[in-house]
């Protein structure tokens, strides 16, 4: 049955030449290639659970009074976005699983693409020809972390309401369009009723479908470029060594994939994530405290923590104190990553185009270059939380917020020269590849080995 | 192995099937779910085993050499041209997105001169109501909603306030009022430290000395919170005497 479908296909598509060519390319495979597989499988959850719960939720701001089985809130007025959230998660077991799977796969999503690109970024693997997908990959980083955003916006509970103040506040700071565009994202001046309506039409329908669209030109990208592959004895610049795609491949990706997504639906069976419930309908005179975002925007927080209360009047326009670490800093960080792969390719002096990967040992520089940035990073998310951390240690708020901002000078550039040096230590210890070559070994009458180049 | 799991998933896809029908319980469902797709994992790392190929494979890995195309050099009246229809699609994209913002800001805050001091309730604030250091979050009456108006009141004895002496007229009986929006970001300043005198901000930590004209003392916030001129009546209601003269809200590009 099976060959006569595609038979039927086949005369009228002639398609199997492709098939067949896809089915037997040639993968390489190392566990770190699977970190894009953990992102892809975590969007093919995030679509599967999205698509009930963009049906079943309401995206209004009214107000509606509360009447549902949460008795702390009952009679109280909420938003109807927040009403439609607690319906969702309250009353039903399936709505409260698909919540927290599709919560549980967004976190998991952004965490999989930051690892993806940071094995990216310490192999090398941006190098020629691959700078298009680099490119390609980060814009999935920013789409995702919007996807993200917008989301975790929907429920216009407390927490996330302030993140949106906060957000728009950002926005009003972008020099020249910022005030017009801050209007047109939320339909209004703050406040206005089309906010939520708009970042449900972003969140369930651009973005995703953006993202989908970009996942697709990387796949292709991936396919007509071939896999890159770490060094071995035969692995060349004009070589792929791997399995093929069935049944090798695509059996351990399923496996990976299925794997990843079981952890999933364990997570979301048991363990509760962002319980809106707890923290209330969003009024904009009240705030939760302590105050955090999701962890994938901890960074951008802790930047507006530790920013400087510095305004540079132009006229009548300012830069704000907001625009330094909301604005300025992102832009600079993205920018710098974006044009990667020619920062790079103009310090290495290196324009040929590779598919065998370095080791973060190949090139110390860069690699400190990355822990310093990924430790600058971790700082900014551990300064997101310095209110709590003040008052569990006892200690003054103030103080630990200039601590922060020395930390994340020192902390991040030692982190970074000392990932250089470590990376120059392991190197000389280590046979390094360039040294690497095939000998003929020869026991010799005294016990020991001789070696001599070898004729092949 | 592989049969086994791939059952094992067959079987909890069923009873996910089942679970979700019946909406039973979350650990019913997730169990279901997770457990399909450990089997699907079993059984496709299993399979994936068994037929694994015994070597790796090689294959070539070579993109078609580039075509020459020779010097290209279009003139400068089409590449003038080109750009300019580039610029036209872009400013023809304003329009559309000048048209969401909807309506323009309304002027003011929501506080009228004369506006009487009101909780969330809808409670009026007489002048006995606040014990000396309390604090309360006020509105206009009959605008409780009115995010933009929100307003901290407090209570301090008269002597420990340091105003401006244009503003000496605006704290009757120890009274303050200050916009409860931060000038930072736009979070609520919902904190206050008692001893200090300070508000503070829960998102970004910006505080504010409610004794010298809520100007900032430390955090990011660069700008006082906007004061808000109260009177009493003769009833010992408290009451506005005119809108915020300063920007409330926080700082951004454009002034306001």
């Amino acid at each position: 049955m099976i060959s006569g479908l595609a038979r039927w296909l086949d005369e009228r598509l002639g398609g199997s030449g492709v098939v067949l060519h896809l089915v037997n390319k040639i993968f390489p495979d190392h566990w770190a290639f699977y970190l894009g597989e953990f992102a892809l499988y975590s969007f093919i959850m995030l679509v599967a659970t999205g698509i009930w719960l963009a049906l079943a939720f309401v995206p209004s701001q009214a107000t509606v009074i509360y009447h549902g089985p949460y008795l702390p809130l009952a009679g109280t007025p909420v938003a109807e976005a927040f009403a439609s959230v607690l319906a969702i998660s309250l009353t039903s077991p399936l709505g409260l699983f698909f919540r927290q799977l599709h919560h549980w796969s967004a976190v998991v999503f952004l965490a999989a693409i930051i690892l993806h690109m940071a094995r990216i970024f310490f192999t090398g693997a941006f190098r020629k020809p691959r700078e298009i997908n680099w490119i390609v990959g980060f814009t999935l980083l920013v789409l995702a972390a919007a996807t993200g955003f917008t989301g975790y916006s929907l429920p216009y509970d407390a927490l996330s309401g302030t993140g949106v103040r906060i957000a728009i506040a950002v926005v009003n700071a972008v020099p020249l369009i910022g005030p017009w565009l801050a209007s047109a994202v939320s339909g209004g001046p703050f406040g206005s009723p089309q906010l939520i309506p708009h970042f449900f039409v972003l969140h369930v329908y651009y973005l995703p479908v953006a993202i989908g669209l970009v996942i697709g030109i990387h796949l292709a990208i991936l396919i007509r470029q071939k896999h890159t592959q770490f060094r071995s004895a035969a692995a060349r610049d004009d070589n792929v060594i791997g399995r093929r795609l069935w049944p090798d491949y695509a059996l351990r990706s399923l496996a990976v994939g299925a794997t990843l997504a079981a952890v999933l639906a364990v997570l979301a069976t048991f363990i509760t994530i962002n319980p809106v419930w707890h923290y209330g309908s969003y009024r904009p005179w009240e705030a939760p405290a302590p105050a955090e975002p999701d962890w994938y925007a901890g960074f951008l927080d802790g930047a507006l923590r530790l920013g400087p209360a510095a305004t540079l009047p132009l006229g009548p326009y300012a830069f704000a104190s907001i625009f330094w670490p909301g604005i300025l800093m992102p832009t600079v960080v993205l920018g710098v990553l974006y044009a990667w792969p020619w920062i790079d390719a103009a310090f290495t002096r290196d324009r040929a185009a590779h598919s065998v990967l370095q080791t973060p040992l190949d090139v110390p520089w860069r690699t400190g270059f990355g822990v310093a940035m990924l430790m600058a990073a971790l700082i900014l998310t551990l300064a997101a939380s310095d209110d709590v951390q003040a008052a569990v240690f006892r200690v003054s708020l103030t103080g630990l917020t200039i601590f922060y901002r020395w930390f994340l000078l020192v902390g991040s550039l030692g982190a970074g020269f000392g990932a250089v040096a470590i990376a120059y230590v392991l190197r000389a210890r280590a046979i390094t590849p360039a040294a690497e070559r095939i000998v003929d070994l020869r026991r010799t009458e005294t016990g020991g080995f001789r070696e001599s180049e070898s004729s092949t | 192995m592989t049969r086994i799991a791939a059952i094992v998933a067959l079987l909890a896809l069923f009873g996910l099937a089942i679970a979700a029908w019946i909406n039973g319980s979350v650990v019913a469902i997730g169990g279901c779910c997770a457990l399909a797709l450990a089997g699907i994992a079993v059984a496709a790392g299993s399979a994936a085993r068994t037929l694994a190929a015994k070597d790796d494979l090689v294959e070539e890995r070579r993109l078609p050499p580039p075509i020459e195309l020779g010097p290209v050099r279009p003139r400068r009246s089409f590449l003038a041209f080109t750009s300019a229809v580039a610029a036209a699609v872009v400013l023809v994209a304003l329009g559309p997105i000048r048209a969401l913002r909807g309506a323009a800001a309304p002027r003011g805050t929501g506080w009228t001169p004369g506006a009487r001091l009101v909780r969330e309730d809808g409670t009026l604030v007489t002048r006995d109501d606040l014990e000396i250091g309390s604090i309360e979050t006020v509105f206009p009456e009959g605008k409780t909603t009115a995010a933009e108006a929100a307003t901290v009141l407090l209570r301090l004895a008269e002597g420990t306030i340091d105003t401006a002496p244009d503003r000496r007229t605006w704290t009757p009986a120890g009274y303050v009022g200050f916009s409860k929006i931060c000038t930072h970001a736009g979070c609520p300043v919902a904190l206050y430290r008692r001893a200090a005198f300070e508000l503070l901000c829960p998102c970004h930590q910006s505080t504010f000395d409610v004794t010298d004209g809520a100007k900032p003392v430390a955090g990011p916030a660069t700008r006082p919170l906007a004061q808000l001129a109260l009177a009493i009546d003769e009833h010992g209601h408290l009451y506005a005497q005119h809108d915020f003269v300063d920007p409330v809200g926080p700082e951004g590009w454009a002034p306001g």
